[in-house]
């Protein structure tokens, strides 16, 4: 898997699969530290596509922020559906995250 | 009225096919139990988190075992019951205490309290029967 990935505004913005489970968690969690350490650090996950997501899938994204925060960056979400953030706010993690409704705005937020 | 659903497969650590067999089913149940589509995901997510422990924990990786998820729902409770014939859970099982909110690890047991308020364990015959329970009238109002 090759996460789907383009840069706007020295922003990495990186779009995550239908599925982020355990099956394909550590290909995109591979991807995602590697767009990290070849950019800028700062990044917006785009989560348009994603439908689903396991405890596998929530680490994938904490490691991104870790990897970030490692450059003195940030990691922003963007276009996170209803079930999705149930999951972040039921283990807190909508309290470490900046989440948008919008790709742009989430891109925007770093100038 | 008992509705039933019974999915059979393999354990395989790289296979992403028995999760969308899981999504069909489960959310036929849990929806035909009366939950909204909210709870309905948060018991998905809960019931992937049980199979991902037996294919990472009981099976430690291996291709190839048996895993058997079975579901009923009748007047007052959905259950679910998993059985595997890997390794022993360790006991006492796992609070569901939030891990810290930086760990990469660790939320799987959060995601299997929140959906479902009983959980049991037991090993008979050298096989794991996980068994999770939620009362219907709880889950009708919550997610």
């Amino acid at each position: 898997m090759k996460l789907e990935h383009r840069t706007e505004n020295n922003v990495d913005i990186v779009a995550l699969p239908n599925r982020l489970v355990m099956a394909n968690a550590a290909e995109a969690r591979s991807d995602l530290k590697q767009v990290i350490q070849q950019g800028s650090g700062r990044v917006v996950i785009n989560l348009s596509q994603t439908e689903f997501m396991d405890s596998s899938g929530l680490a994938v994204v904490v490691a991104g922020l870790q990897a970030a925060r490692k450059m003195n960056g940030d990691v922003h979400l963007a276009h996170m559906s209803d079930t999705i953030r149930a999951l972040f706010e039921l283990t807190r993690l909508h309290t470490v995250f900046q989440i948008f409704d919008d790709e742009a705005d989430a891109v925007a937020a770093f100038a | 009225m008992t509705a039933i659903l019974r999915i059979d497969f393999e354990s395989d650590p790289e296979d992403l096919t028995w999760y969308a067999l899981l999504e069909k089913e489960l959310m036929t149940l849990a929806r035909t139990a009366g939950l909204e589509d909210m709870a309905a995901m948060a018991v998905l997510c809960a019931v992937v988190e049980a199979v991902n422990n037996i294919i990472e924990h009981a099976y430690e990786g291996e291709k190839g075992k048996p895993i058997k998820i079975a579901g009923t729902h009748e007047e007052t409770s959905l259950k679910i019951e998993l059985r595997d014939r890997g390794k022993p859970m360790p006991l006492p099982l796992p609070t569901g205490t939030p891990a810290d909110v930086m760990a990469t690890s660790g939320r799987g047991w959060q995601i299997i309290r929140a959906a479902f308020t009983q959980v049991s364990y037991e090993r008979v015959n050298d096989e794991n029967l996980l068994t999770l329970t939620r009362p219907l009238a709880d889950a009708l109002s919550d997610a």
